[in-house]
């Protein structure tokens, strides 16, 4: 028999997109809590509020809010499959990083290792030229993957590049027509009881908001859960970004790739959205100064101040940190929303009673921090030093210090191309081999199951399998006429 | 480049296990030789598995049905629970998934609502693996991932002393090499300490580059040899002996499952094979004596008994690392947890697959390197330490205090991992998740709930649906279930249309 006290009210403390995702979230997975949304002035350092970049779990989180692919296309949400990355490797040879199994099985053992075979053995086509949606992406073109596992084109995903302005409008659209109750105003202050948990919030114009759990959905200052302590674990060690130049530049023709550019002093970012470009600028502010960023990226226009890390404990007492208020990352993996997302699902799933159990708290803590410090692993590894190293910026970055479960992965793959497993991780193991063959990370030894096939017939089917993967995009319309084509479809 | 020579040090199930592994999946890299002598016995008494043992059967290329002829195996669906909980109480833990999850919540937790209001039948109505087992039934799992007649998997229940011998066989015709001899002497590196040779009783000496232990509890190399020292989990599984005894199949239908009874000082398996039945009373020499655990399985077995009772002695824990220097212990040389959920052959299997992920780069022993030792050593922590708490929560989720045996485990410290996921568990019925590694949520589940913890409250969603829709649905899917398991063959009739029965 139920003894506990359900919770029955939640506060969400700000409205951008994760205030209002958490708000909608939760509200659609229990109909009968009242939710009420705290429309706080945006803070202009809420990085998760205004990047475009998702991955392909977003799918799962709209299908849980009720939100199909057609009413993100018509709320200027774009199709991304894949990310180029430019000047980034040692020979400056750009790459692809997709999401999807590479080519399936072709003899016993892992497809990379078979790939690494091949090119220990002479010249092979990158790693990439394997994968049908980096292929896709390098040419940009996108099509859905299929559902029958026997067409070359599926066993992908892909994601969405938002318009993060209208992507707000449409959750706040939603928000309201499912009843959400909505204030503006700013926190003043915020009252606690005796026990340590907070018993309200009191806004600048004297409203009290009561409820049982609150949300800080805030941004990176996260005035609320701040209150309770100032913990916090800090990565500037381990990521080499610290700001961020932030810009518009005029529309271009819709694509599904993303491009990432590295130069001297960081690595630039464009993000092309339906009338308008995002572009960026990410660096480090002691090697290059805002009026340097300024002229490296013409378009920039905001700077942003990045300071990355992590809140051990994002849900303490009835106070649950979301977005950039529990986690900071510069946006190179386009993990922002995708934390701030999981988070909120992995809240729902494990939501406590009204006396917010440490129990349920702990398991939810481990969980999240454990996901999100994969995302900084993976992010991490982007500055290996076999890739670039030409300039201040990659010259420190390819040396620095390295996380114990990140030098743990490199060690294993460096060593026989083998992932450790770990918990929660957000980047699959066909996004680590894509990220780190990319960026030249060899093997030392070979892998002996896909030894055990003779080198002669892999190469053959390997030669094959490029062959067919590169006639791919020729037979695709170019991406605009196919979303040209989805979009009356409707 | 000179081939890796792998020596394999005892043929039990774990020996074979490993030399037709790697035999197979290496073929160009190491020659294997295995040192048995037929004057020392092999544990394996009647072997009930897991499901993973079929991806080691596929793995291998067997053919299932020569496979299960040769070991007179039968199917398993899951392992029948009695008494743990409390005197008199009864579940299957199903190889299988209980219902099917609606709008992103779990089915158990509908299933908490509704049997709080005394409106549901017992979980395990509402599991197709659970409900053929109850009737004898089975089929092979077929369908699309969310249907019914696809929810469950299945295991093999054999006979152990058959199933070395028949991978002894493939392992032979793959090149191993296998060399009739008690083992005398083992001569280390002085300052390395890795095994160079072993003496043979034959006056023979046998060099390699790589020695697995496969000696059982006598853990020749890794426990002898190299000393590595042992930690023991005798505080939290007390059992430390077994006496086995085979017997006649009863007439009638053959059970698709293991049956695990617990007794006042341990616990008693029942494992049906085509041609006998395996029985056998795991128990605790400190609370009970010998004499008197051979005398209460003589009285409850049934059937014609095939031999005396057989005494067995372990004890539970492991070897702090099971990989050290040039010695890789698998099976019961590396550690020992009961048989309660049939681990044995998996984590034999599970570190026979780590061994040829990570297998040695040359021959020699500078071509182990440390870093594969440590990956290996670090997966096989993982593994016990996560079965280990999936098997002391069956002994300590109970309400029995009939036996100083059942007030130890039901009173004593747990380890935090098993406690905090106890408490996760009672307060409103979730399963701390991990995604690799045995035992996943259904497992939990069926044991928590058929061992008595039952949760204060469910998933909040899990409040949405009315009612009285509610009561309907479960009580439709209940009826799919039964019809699912009716529609299915009989267990015996199944093996026998596979081609898969051996010769009278």
């Amino acid at each position: 028999m139920t003894s506990r006290a359900p919770i029955a009210s939640i506060a969400v403390l700000g409205a951008g997109i994760v205030g209002l995702s958490a708000a909608v979230a939760f509200a659609r997975a229990l109909p009968g809590l009242t939710v009420t949304l705290i429309e706080t002035p945006d803070d202009p350092m809420a990085l998760v509020d205004r990047l475009p970049g998702t991955l392909s779990s977003i799918t799962e989180f709209h299908d849980r809010i009720g939100l199909r692919e057609r009413d993100l296309l018509a709320a200027g949400a774009t199709h991304r499959i894949g990310t180029r990355l430019s000047d980034w490797t040692a020979d400056g040879a750009p790459f692809v990083l997709a999401h999807g199994e590479r080519s399936g099985t072709i003899a016993p053992g892992a497809f990379h290792q078979h790939w690494l075979n091949a090119r220990r053995a002479g010249k092979i086509a990158g790693f990439d030229a394997f994968s049908v949606p980096a292929v896709l992406a390098s040419a940009d073109k996108f099509v859905h993957p299929s559902d029958d596992t026997n067409s070359p084109i599926s066993g992908f995903d892909y994601a969405l590049r938002l318009d993060p302005r209208r992507y707000r409008d449409l959750l706040h659209t939603l928000s309201r027509h499912i009843g959400i109750l909505s204030v503006s105003g700013a926190l003043a202050s915020v009252e606690r009881s005796p026990d340590g948990r907070v018993a309200s919030l009191m806004l600048t114009d004297g409203r009290r908001i009561s409820a049982d759990l609150y949300l800080d959905c805030s941004g990176p200052a996260a005035p609320l859960r701040s209150t309770l302590d100032a913990q916090w674990d800090d990565w500037q060690t381990w990521l080499p970004v610290d700001r961020l130049l932030l810009g518009t530049a005029t529309a271009q023709a819709p694509t599904p790739t993303d491009e990432l550019i590295a130069v001297p002093a960081g690595w630039r970012f464009t993000s092309v959205l339906r009338d308008r470009t995002l572009t960026g600028l990410s660096f480090a502010a002691d090697q290059t100064s805002d009026s340097s960023a300024r002229r490296i990226l013409p378009a920039g226009k905001t700077i942003i101040p990045i300071a990355p890390g992590v809140r051990a404990q994002p849900w303490k007492h009835n106070v649950l940190a979301l977005g950039d208020a529990a986690v900071v990352l510069d946006p190179l993996a386009n993990a922002n929303l995708h934390l701030a997302h999981a988070a909120i699902l992995r809240a729902i799933d494990l939501l406590p009673g009204r006396d917010c159990a440490l129990t349920e708290l702990a398991e939810y803590n481990a969980q999240s921090v454990r996901q999100a410090e994969r995302v900084r692993d993976y992010q991490a590894a982007h500055y290996l030093p076999t890739g670039r190293t030409r300039g201040a910026f990659w010259k420190r970055a390819s040396r620095l210090p390295r996380p114990d479960s990140l030098t743990h992965t490199l060690e294993q793959f460096a060593h026989r191309g083998r992932l450790p497993f770990y918990e929660d991780e957000s980047f699959d193991k066909d996004d680590w081999h894509g990220l780190l063959l990319g960026l030249g990370m060899m093997p030392h030894i070979a892998d002996p199951i896909a030894s055990a096939t003779a080198p002669g017939t892999i190469a053959a089917t390997l030669k094959r399998l490029a062959e067919a993967t590169a006639a791919l995009p020729a037979r695709l319309p170019p991406y605009p006429a196919y979303l040209a084509q989805l979009e009356r479809g409707q | 480049m000179r081939p890796t020579h792998v020596v394999i040090v005892g043929g039990g199930t774990a020996g074979w296990m490993t030399a037709a592994a790697v035999t197979r999946l290496l073929p160009n890299v190491c020659t294997v030789q295995l040192i048995e002598s037929t004057e020392i016995g092999i544990v394996g008494v009647g072997e009930a598995t897991l499901p993973h043992i079929r991806a080691f059967v596929e793995r291998l290329g067997l053919d299932e049905a020569d496979f299960m002829r040769a070991t007179h195996a039968t199917f398993k669906l899951g392992i029948d629970f009695r008494d743990f909980g409390a005197i008199g109480d009864s579940y299957i833990h199903p190889f299988g998934t209980f219902g099917r999850p609606l709008d992103d919540v779990g089915f158990h937790h509908y299933w908490l609502r509704l049997a709080a209001e005394g409106r549901a039948g017992p979980i395990g109505d509402y599991s197709v693996a659970v409900a053929a087992a109850r009737r004898h039934r089975f089929a092979i799992p077929d369908g699309a991932p969310d249907d019914l007649a696809a929810s469950f998997g299945y295991a093999y229940q054999f006979d152990a002393t058959l199933f070395g011998p028949y991978l002894r066989r493939f392992a032979e015709a793959h090149g191993a090499r296998r060399t009739e001899a008690r083992i005398v002497g083992v001569e280390q590196d002085a300052i390395s300490g890795d095994v160079r040779t072993l003496r043979l009783d034959s006056g023979e000496t046998v060099e390699g580059d790589l020695f697995v232990d496969c000696s059982g509890f006598r853990s020749l190399l890794l426990g002898d040899a190299m000393a590595e020292p042992w930690e023991d989990w005798s505080r939290w599984l007390p059992c430390d002996r077994a006496v086995a005894m085979p017997c006649t199949s009863p007439d009638g239908p053959i059970e698709p499952y293991t049956r695990a009874t617990a007794k006042s000082a341990g616990w008693q398996w029942r494992i049906p094979l085509q041609h006998r039945v395996g029985n056998g009373y795991v128990y605790s020499s400190a609370h009970i004596t010998d004499q008197a655990a051979a005398e209460a399985l003589v009285a409850s077995v049934e059937g014609t008994p095939l031999a005396d009772p057989r005494f067995l002695k372990f004890r539970a824990g492991r070897r702090r690392n099971s990989w050290v220097g040039n010695v890789v212990a698998i099976g019961l040389a590396s550690g020992f947890l009961e048989p309660l959920e049939s681990t044995s052959i998996y984590l034999a299997q599970m570190a026979i697959t780590q061994l040829i992920e990570l297998f040695p780069q040359r021959a020699g022993s500078e071509g182990i390197s440390a870093t594969d030792r440590a990956e290996f050593n670090r997966m096989v922590d993982m593994e016990y330490d996560r079965i280990r708490d999936f098997l002391i929560l069956h002994y300590h989720a109970t309400t029995r205090d009939d036996s100083e045996f059942w007030n130890h485990v039901r009173t004593m410290d747990v380890p935090t991992t098993l406690a905090d996921k106890m408490e996760l568990f009672r307060r409103a019925g979730r399963v701390t998740q991990y995604s690799e590694g045995l035992f996943l949520e259904p497992s939990w589940i069926a044991v928590y709930l058929g061992q008595g913890i039952i949760p204060q409250a469910w998933d909040q969603r899990a409040d949405r649906p009315g009612l009285n829709g509610l009561d309907r649905a479960l009580a439709s899917l209940r009826d799919t279930v039964a019809s699912t398991a009716n529609a299915m063959p009989d267990h015996a009739a199944f093996i026998a249309r596979r081609n898969a029965t051996i010769a009278a």
